[in-house]
């Protein structure tokens, strides 16, 4: 698991728009992150994390799950290849995360057609589902 | 949150069945030095919820985009080069819920395009 | 699975997905400019076979895919 700083070595974002806190690992196909909302994130209003938090962490888990992967293909001095989201599809969000609660995210790459991986995302707090979507990472080559 | 902050509404013009809305980024937006060091580019976050301003600019109303159906970037906002851009928007207000047709273009360039279902809020 | 069966469900299902007729699905269409895919979207393409058929399909493979005819062949192989 990875945490604080660690998480830069994962990801090229830096704050103020570091939307995941928490790397608990990846395999192959899978990668799983956390956040826990903060009164003084970016996306808050109104005690809760919008929209736009929400589907930037989805990104973010991406981004470290790729990160992750290829770092144990490429070697760990490998230079980061820079990932972009082509494309986000199917987002559904039920509810907006209130500041406090951690939001767990789980995503798949269900299928790879060249640079491009169409990943699989689901967000929980706790049991419950508040957020899926597809997300297509285009990878530089 | 975006919004005079992040970026500022310069116009708008009423078209055939959409309206467009010109902004303005602000390059000195601390999203920039975080999105990223060195190499400022608009998140695609930031670009879908400048549509959703403009969208709740158009109906009066507070949105919650529940159901993103499709969200395509095809070139990287970057606020140096493009600082100004044009928000090109067709709206399908049905009373609760707002059907969004959006892309985010300026002269030829095409940025993104968005179609999305988003509810009315209520004000608190 | 037959061989026509293989054929009415992928038409069906691609015609859905992209939102074109069905009708427009012909054997010798170049799958591509029919269902006008970019690269982004040949993905989409992968994933739904994949999802459908049970089968994984990887990328060189599918690019080597031209016309319908070909697509339904190469399913047809996957399976068997």
């Amino acid at each position: 698991m990875q945490q604080g700083e660690e998480i830069k070595q994962l990801i090229p974002q830096r704050e103020p728009i570091m939307m995941i806190d928490t790397f608990y690992g990846a395999t192959e196909t899978t990668g799983k992150s956390g956040l826990t909302v903060l009164a003084d994130n970016v996306f808050c209003e109104d005690g809760q994390l919008r929209e736009m938090g929400v589907i930037e962490h989805i990104a973010q888990t991406c981004a470290a799950y790729n990160g992750v992967k290829n770092k144990k293909n490429n070697g760990v001095e490998s230079k980061p290849k820079l990932g972009y989201i082509g494309e986000i599809k199917k987002c559904q969000i039920a509810r907006l995360p209130r500041i406090g609660e951690q939001l767990v995210t789980e995503v798949e790459a269900t299928a790879q057609v060249m640079n491009v991986t169409l990943m699989e995302a689901t967000t929980k707090i706790g049991s419950e589902t508040i957020a899926s979507c597809q997300i297509k990472l285009f990878e530089e080559d | 949150m975006l919004k005079d902050d992040f970026f500022t509404i310069t116009g708008k013009e009423n078209g055939e069945g959409q309206v467009v809305y010109h902004i303005e980024l602000n390059p000195n937006h601390p999203i920039f030095r975080g999105h990223f060091p060195g190499n400022p580019i608009s998140p695609g976050v930031c670009n879908i919820g400048m549509i959703k301003v403009c969208a709740e600019e158009e109906t009066g109303s507070n949105l919650f985009i529940g159901n993103l159906k499709q969200c395509k970037f095809s070139h990287l906002v970057t606020p140096g080069e493009n600082k100004e851009l044009d928000i090109v928007l067709k709206l399908e207000d049905t009373g609760d819920i707002v059907k969004i047709a959006a892309s985010i273009i300026k002269g030829d360039t095409k940025f993104m395009e968005l179609k999305a279902e988003a509810s009315k809020e209520q004000k608190a | 699975m037959t061989k026509g069966e293989i054929i009415s469900k992928v038409n069906s299902l691609l015609a859905e997905e992209f939102e074109v007729e069905e009708s427009v699905i012909t054997p010798e269409a170049n799958i591509k400019k029919t269902l006008e895919l970019d690269s982004l979207s040949l993905v989409d393409l992968v994933a739904l076979i994949d999802g459908e058929f049970g089968i994984k399909t990887n990328g060189a493979e599918m690019s080597k895919v031209g016309t319908f005819s070909e697509l339904y062949d190469f399913i047809e192989s996957k399976i068997a």
